[in-house]
């Protein structure tokens, strides 16, 4: 398997089949996430499309601070969150002291996706880059130009929000 | 407090991946061909036009000498127009015309000056020598909403022209004017 | 359309019966509409069926125009476009129509409408009244990508996507589903039984929305928004700045509310709690974990719930 370093140089050459590599290398995720953030099949396509332009023009300028991998998803995020003009509210009410229980017995997979897609944009956003990305507050704060606690407390309520549609649905 | 944690993050595991539609490489590698292409359209010079023209325009007078000036404005005109810039234009010559009649309403004409255009003036000449109010931030904002009025107060009546038939743009242009008085008179308040 | 004809002057009868005075009073009607402008009117039309392969995305990119776009359940489109001129003078009134012009192109799925004026060298800037009006039927699943500035604008019946650009323009939706970006700056927008994924940016509008439902997103500035839910929202996010806006459904409380308002004249129902109350700054929510969220986010301007 090409190593990262290899892809990248290739794709620095403007070699058509190490960009070819590099796309397929991430497609699948990277969409799963655009797709995830903007709710919809279409959007999710021209964000991946958008997205990879925007890596094949400036891969110049990746420095190797993080992974590949880490910098081309910082893209999807942006581009996905400014596609659906996704605005993250401030000031969301901070009473977190409220308990969520996921219990012990699995949860259904189909209604789990089904609810992450009932959430509002904000939340699902946060839920979706905190929870299934694996993305720190501060991280996350960074990205979306807010405060660690509005992430913190964007995630609480879009975990309630879900808890309360599992048990229900 | 969040408890059995690691019950939901056992299900986000199985959550599905999504496969992307098979033409997006397509498309992503048409665009990396046509790069170099693009980028060097957006390079080419740019060329000024003839001082002299503009003078030409405002009098209205037909060029007659075919100047290398004249053939660039031609070209400048028709490249503004047909900004998608591959498409034909459609050959309207043998197109026929229909004539009818209307009245024009005169009701919906609008006259040249408006009161409130004319004391944001005076109140303008005030500022020049009373800074202190007029610097204040409020009261800058309120200029600026009252520019912006302004402007679009100009765009409606230019597109009204002389001979309007068009009923909602009166109204919009009433409903635009009345935002201009009512932040004149938040502007002068502050005086 | 038949020219107005100058009436005889007749003579003031001494004796004011009912029939002089009704007679007077028509004399200064038609004194009145002989100070009007009779307006000689250039229309040149192009009609087009547009049929397999079918259109994907209609691109309109429209000035001064009227456009009525409808759905119906043939699949190909029908576009009837007339330019039209308004002169006192008619010579004018043709010299200046030639100035309009249009283009109507088909590029692979996608077909593009437009209109716009085209001056030659030395030409000068047309003086009449120039119009354009749109009527296209089409089918309800081709997307649509609209501008248009100074005109008015009725959709009905569409269920993609849809794209609008609309300055200066009375614009009316109804009936549509799918998902859009709809941006004004100043004029009004109408529209009832809405459904889908829609995101509204507003600059000075007047905006009215009945019956709507889905994923429904603003951005205000200035105007008044005025919206009733229907109970197949599932999300509303509203941020304005300068607008009045207004809330009204039946039953608000089948909604979870967040609101935060900043210098913002509040009003609302019973039943809200309030994080925040001071006379600049209202923070205020209602949740009983329903599935539909409403948020708004206000600075200055009027919030009112009812």
């Amino acid at each position: 398997m090409t190593s990262e370093a290899e892809l990248i140089t290739g794709c620095l050459l403007h070699d058509r089949i190490a960009q070819r590599l590099l796309y397929d290398r991430y497609k699948k995720a990277m969409y799963t996430l655009a797709y995830r953030i903007t709710g919809d099949f279409d959007d999710a396509n021209d964000v991946l499309q958008d997205a990879f332009m925007e890596v094949f023009r400036h891969l110049d300028q990746f420095r190797g601070e993080a992974t590949l991998g880490a910098w081309i998803k910082q893209i999807i995020v942006r581009k996905s969150t400014k596609k659906k003009r996704i605005v993250v509210w401030q000031n969301v009410e901070e009473d977190m002291a409220e308990s969520i229980n996921w219990g012990e017995d699995d949860i259904n997979v189909a209604h789990l996706e089904t609810a992450i897609f009932a959430l509002p944009d904000g939340f699902r956003t946060i839920f979706v880059l905190a929870e299934i990305e694996g993305y720190t507050h501060r991280e996350i704060a960074v990205m979306l130009s807010i405060s660690e606690g509005t992430s913190k407390s964007q995630l609480f309520h879009a975990k309630r929000k879900l808890r309360s549609m599992l048990t229900s649905g | 407090m969040e408890y059995n944690h690691n019950t939901l993050q056992k299900a986000i595991l199985k959550l599905p991946l999504q496969e992307p539609n098979e033409n997006i490489w397509e498309e992503i590698s048409q665009k990396l061909d046509e790069e170099p292409l693009q980028n060097a359209l957006k390079n080419l010079s740019e060329y000024e036009p003839d001082k002299r023209l503009w003078e030409l325009i405002e009098n209205k007078s037909v060029i007659r000498r075919h100047s290398p000036v004249a053939w660039w404005y031609a070209a400048a005109a028709i490249l503004i127009a047909s900004s998608i810039g591959l498409w034909m234009l459609q050959s309207n010559k043998t197109q026929i015309i229909s004539y009818s009649e209307e009245i024009a309403d005169s009701r919906l004409q609008i006259s040249k000056e408006q009161v409130a255009d004319y004391q944001y003036q005076q109140l303008k000449t005030y500022c020049e020598t009373e800074t202190l109010v007029c610097n204040n931030k409020d009261f800058k904002q309120l200029t600026q909403e009252y520019e912006k009025l302004r402007t679009a107060s100009e765009q409606l009546k230019q597109a009204m022209g002389k001979y309007n038939t068009e009923p909602q743009l009166v109204r919009q242009f009433s409903i635009v004017e009345q935002e201009k008085a009512d932040v004149l008179n938040k502007m002068a308040q502050m005086i | 359309m038949k020219t107005m004809k100058l009436p005889d002057k007749n003579p003031f009868y001494n004796h004011l019966n009912i029939r002089t005075l009704l007679f007077f009073v028509l004399l200064n009607g038609f004194y009145s509409i002989q100070a009007q402008d009779v307006l000689q009117v250039a229309t040149k039309t192009l009609e087009k069926t547009i049929g397999a392969p079918a259109i994907r995305t209609l691109h309109i990119n429209a000035e001064k125009a009227d456009i009525e776009l409808v759905a119906w359940d043939k699949s190909e489109i029908s576009i009837v476009l007339k330019l039209s001129s308004r002169h006192s003078d008619r010579t004018i009134a043709t010299t200046d129509l030639a100035k309009f012009q249009y283009i109507a192109d088909r590029s692979g799925k996608d077909y593009f409408l437009r209109n716009y004026i085209l001056l030659k060298e030395g030409e000068a800037k047309p003086t009449s009244n120039l119009k354009a009006h749109y009527v296209i039927y089409l089918p309800a699943s081709c997307a649509i990508d609209l501008k248009n500035t100074f005109g008015t604008i009725s959709m009905k019946g569409l269920t993609n996507n849809l794209q609008l650009k609309a300055d200066f323009c009375t614009t009316s939706i109804s009936d549509l589903q799918g998902k859009g970006f709809l941006q004004t700056t100043f004029g009004e927008l109408k529209g009832n039984d809405v459904s889908g994924s829609f995101s509204f940016s507003s600059d000075h509008t007047n905006l009215r929305l009945e019956r709507i439902g889905g994923a429904i997103k603003m951005d205000a500035v200035y105007g008044n928004v005025e919206i009733y839910p229907s109970p197949g929202l599932t999300s509303l996010a509203i941020q304005s700045k300068k607008t009045v806006v207004t809330l009204l459904a039946k039953n608000w409380q089948q909604f979870d509310y967040t609101i935060n308002g900043a210098y913002t004249v509040m009003k609302l129902p019973n039943g809200f709690k309030w994080k925040r109350n001071t006379a600049d700054f209202k923070d205020a929510f209602f949740s009983k974990n329903q599935l539909t969220n409403v948020q708004i986010n206000t600075e200055f301007g009027n919030l009112t719930i009812k």
